[in-house]
């Protein structure tokens, strides 16, 4: 795959290892070689990105999977402490959840999602929501660059 | 047969305008003492007459005026001489030693001096003149001493002791008797042994100041009072004043000849001596023509009290003759009457507290059932529950009315009547409304009088017609007087003067009372405002409780949510890890599988495809309970068009013939959800049939509420299977036949009406087919 954000990071905060297989697997199936990052729980994610001073390469990050519901922390509580954080506050989020619930989709545009995506039941499907995925937002969508923008 | 009033009537007050003097008002002229001199009285003065200043006595006695400061005469009867052997004219000047002697002088001064003044006139001594007894009376008026000399009489004289123990027994025996009226039967006839009249009566004061007898012992061969009434003017308020003043009051001999006090005026003050305490007073001329005129010869009348007033009196009367009680005897008589008020006070109370008692159990009874059972029909208008509004206070029936709907209990009017009556009572603002003659302020009453003369109402809501009502019979329709009530007197013309007589008629005269019922007690309607105040808490506590239930119906309905939130997440994982891994497998053993392993992976791909649609289904369902409807004005031919097109595949396929007999009318709902329940009602139609052709049909009907249906010419639903059918993943068929599907598309369908506030039914015959109604309102809406 032409990428145009070779390099950047895609980071990836999801509970479900299964989840988190499928989904390496996919991007990796798609031809993403771009480094992944994954936050096992959604405390973790929130300790490392509410605060700035931490993880300053995360501001190079491609895009960010954000899983909705996890122990502990809602994945909507977390794309608010994003969205705080200077360098993070204009990254694509593309929230992946098993919920279709409106209410959920509603919230978490209102939160600043970019999109949101529900993972689909059968490996298939899951495969090509995955390049769809892929293709759009590392191949087609021009992402700020966030070191430019604070240099 | 004639009827004569026994009572002692003092005067006549003008009755109109019952402009009594005071008590103890000065007479204004002295025309009053006049009255004596003729048996007839100018009628300008009747209410004038002072009652308590007759200026004359009885003439079975002596009366004296002393002073107090040198207990010198200055006043006497005319009769001394034929009593006392010495003229009134010398007596008069003379020191009251020197007529009695200087011991009983002093005897009289010591009993005085231990006299309370409200007690009257009393008995200082016996003493003998010339072979004859005499009793001596004592009292102070002003600044003198009323002395009266009464003679013995010879009959009736019984030994203290006697009287004593016959009292003493009496009371016992009065205190056995159980209700008010056994026990003035009681009374009577001890007081008619005891005395010796040859009738005495209870007379009973009623609130307009007429009297009723209500209780009688008499001589065999009398006609009976009992029951009959006396207007109001036969004993005027004065006269009820003086007698609420004095135990008792004595006249021995009716045609009697009154006695002049001499001097008339007191030569102390210049005016007439007030004699209301004296013993020997004579009584108006009007009321002597008036106990001539009933064949009385002699009476003796006692007060019964309560509470400070006037209740009634004790009424005894001698027709045969004239009839002299010794003091002993009268005293015994005055001591047992006010005996017996007390206790006829504490025999009234104790019927009165037993309805007291009721009302308060019964008024607990209907709270506790009423917090049981808030229907105010079923919780207080069980006509066989022991505790209902109708045994709730004395009446002939009762009705509870809460907007339409009626409850009559017992002998109430009509339910077309009742529901008149709210109207009516609508327009008063009361909280309580009673009265024992309603027919006079509402005239459809006079349809009921026999139900509902009387009613007592209290309105339970400001806003609401909620009632609850108590209704009387007409009572006692014939009220017997004694003689016509509007006629006390007589007019008589005379060359100078229009005078007055007592009336000489007392035949019976029966009044037709129509449209009343017996009263509504202060108690009654006192419990009445108690029950609508215990509705008013009761319904208020209820509502409380409904807010609270409310509360934690949303609090559960919100935790269901989340529950079914979480479930979905919880349950599509693993579902997703399996599905992901059998591809996984599928991919990775690709050339190593065989056939069988090809198809079991496939299986279960397929299985957790199949849970996963019943996690969405269950999900919907759920989600259709909850209150976020957009309830709009919709176009329901509209909203066919798109469910058809939703289905387009599906009916293509099938070839079903869909069916419109005429355009859909406008609909008030949520138009996504009434959709789907033309979808799921469409697509079940075309998936549950075997006939060569798949028709359905799409209609509806006018109605209140419109009613509107889905037919097809399908395999039909067995009658058993009717409820099945909506139960969620509820199936009647394998699972691949028809098509399949999760098991709740009319689950959900009907969920969907429901929350409209409609119904759906089913009518269908075994091959033939079924037809799907449904509404999308309540009954009643348009």
């Amino acid at each position: 795959m032409r990428d145009l954000n070779s390099g950047r990071p895609i980071v990836c905060i999801e509970d479900s290892n299964e989840d988190f297989a499928t989904i390496s697997h996919a991007l990796r199936t798609a031809n993403v070689d771009n480094p992944i990052l994954r936050y096992a729980n959604g405390r973790s994610a929130y300790l490392a990105l509410s605060n700035a001073d931490q993880c300053s390469w995360l501001g190079d990050t491609a895009f960010v999977l954000l899983d909705l519901n996890m122990p502990g922390i809602h994945g909507c509580d977390l794309l608010k402490a994003f969205r705080k954080r200077s360098d993070l506050a204009l990254t694509p989020v593309i929230v992946l959840s098993t919920s279709s619930n409106n209410d959920d989709v509603k919230r978490c545009y209102s939160e600043g999602a970019n999109a949101y995506v529900v993972k689909p039941l059968t490996l298939q499907d899951f495969e090509l929501t995955m390049l769809a995925l892929a293709r759009f937002w590392l191949c087609t969508a021009m992402l700020p660059n966030v070191r430019q923008l604070t240099s | 047969m004639i009827k004569r009033a026994p009572f002692y009537v003092t005067g006549v007050s003008k009755v109109s305008t019952g402009n009594d003097p005071g008590l103890l008002q000065t007479p204004t002229s002295s025309n009053a003492t006049q009255s004596r001199a003729s048996d007839n009285i100018p009628l300008g003065e009747c209410d004038n007459e002072q009652v308590h200043i007759p200026g004359a006595i009885q003439p079975h006695g002596v009366l004296l005026v002393v002073t107090l400061v040198d207990l010198r005469i200055i006043q006497a009867s005319e009769n001394c001489e034929a009593l006392l052997r010495i003229t009134h004219a010398d007596i008069i000047g003379s020191f009251l030693s020197s007529v009695f002697g200087e011991t009983n002088t002093t005897n009289i001064i010591e009993n005085l001096s231990h006299q309370d003044r409200g007690n009257g006139s009393c008995h200082v001594l016996r003493l003998m003149v010339f072979d004859v007894a005499y009793d001596l009376f004592a009292h102070k008026s002003g600044d003198a001493i009323i002395l009266e000399v009464e003679k013995v009489p010879f009959n009736g004289v019984s030994p203290l002791i006697d009287l004593y123990s016959g009292v003493r027994l009496m009371i016992t025996k009065l205190q056995t008797t159980k209700t008010l009226l056994s026990f003035f039967d009681l009374v009577v006839s001890q007081i008619r042994d005891f005395t010796g009249f040859e009738r005495v009566m209870v007379y009973k004061f009623l609130e307009d100041g007429s009297g009723h007898v209500i209780a009688e012992a008499k001589l065999a061969s009398l006609g009976t009072y009992l029951d009959l009434h006396y207007p109001a003017s036969d004993i005027p308020a004065p006269a009820r004043r003086l007698f609420a003043l004095s135990w008792l009051r004595h006249i021995p001999d009716v045609a009697y000849t009154p006695v002049r006090l001499m001097p008339e005026l007191s030569p102390l003050t210049g005016e007439p001596v007030d004699m209301s305490a004296a013993l020997l007073r004579s009584v108006s001329v009007i009321h002597r023509q008036y106990l001539k005129n009933m064949g009385t010869s002699s009476t003796m009348v006692m007060p019964l009290m309560k509470d400070g007033g006037l209740w009634g009196l004790i009424s005894c009367i001698h027709h045969s003759g004239p009839r002299h009680l010794a003091h002993e005897t009268r005293m015994a008589a005055e001591f047992l009457t006010h005996t017996l008020s007390l206790m006829m006070a504490s025999k009234e109370d104790a019927e009165d507290l037993s309805y007291r008692e009721h009302t308060k159990a019964a008024l607990f009874n209907m709270m506790h059932s009423l917090t049981e059972e808030p229907n105010l029909h079923k919780g207080l208008g069980n006509i066989h529950a022991q505790h209902n509004v109708k045994e709730f206070i004395e009446c002939g029936g009762a009705a509870v009315v809460t907007g339409d709907h009626i409850t009559r209990l017992g002998n109430a009017p009509s339910e077309r009547s009742v529901a008149d009556l709210v109207s009516w009572l609508q327009s008063d603002t009361q909280v309580v409304f009673a009265t024992d003659r309603l027919s006079q302020l509402y005239e459809p009453a006079k349809d009921f009088l026999d139900l509902g003369s009387g009613l007592l109402a209290i309105r339970l809501s400001k806003h609401r017609s909620d009632f609850i009502m108590w209704f009387r019979p007409e009572q006692a329709t014939t009220v017997k007087w004694a003689g016509d009530p509007a006629k006390p007197v007589n007019l008589l013309e005379t060359d100078r003067d229009i005078r007055l007589r007592p009336r000489g008629s007392f035949a019976l005269w029966q009044q037709t009372v129509s449209g009343r019922s017996r009263p509504w007690s202060d108690f009654e309607i006192k419990a009445a405002t108690d029950l609508k105040w215990g509705i008013v808490d009761v319904i208020l506590s209820r509502t409380e409780k409904i807010e609270r239930l409310n509360q934690e119906l949303t609090d559960a309905n919100s935790e269901l949510n989340s529950f079914a939130y979480a479930a979905s997440h919880d349950l599509k994982e693993p579902l997703r890890g399996i599905t992901h891994l059998t591809g996984f497998l599928e991919r990775s053993r690709e050339n190593t599988l065989d056939g069988q392993g090809r198809s079991q992976l496939a299986t279960i791909v397929r299985l957790t495809k199949r849970m996963d649609d019943l996690i969405d289904s269950l999900l919907h369902y759920a989600h259709i309970g909850r209150p976020d409807q957009a309830i709009l004005e919709c176009d329901l031919d509209k909203i066919l068009d798109e469910a058809l097109l939703t289905l387009q595949t599906r009916i293509t396929e099938s070839r079903a013939l869909i069916q419109r007999p005429r355009p859909l009318p406008s609909v008030v709902g949520d138009s996504s959800r009434i959709s789907e329940v033309l979808t799921n009602l469409i697509s079940n139609a075309i998936k549950y049939n075997n006939k060569q052709e798949c028709r359905v049909e799409i209609g509806w009907k006018e109605g209140n509420p419109t009613v509107f249906y889905v037919r097809d010419n399908g395999i039909g639903i067995a009658d058993a299977d009717r409820e099945a059918i909506f139960q969620i993943f509820r199936r009647l068929h394998g699972r691949d036949e028809f098509g399949g599907g999760s098991g709740a598309g009319l689950t959900i369908a009907r969920k969907v009406v429901q929350r409209h506030g409609g119904s759906m039914w089913i009518e269908s015959v075994i091959d033939e087919g079924s037809t799907f109604w449904f509404t999308l309102s309540q009954h009643g809406s348009p």
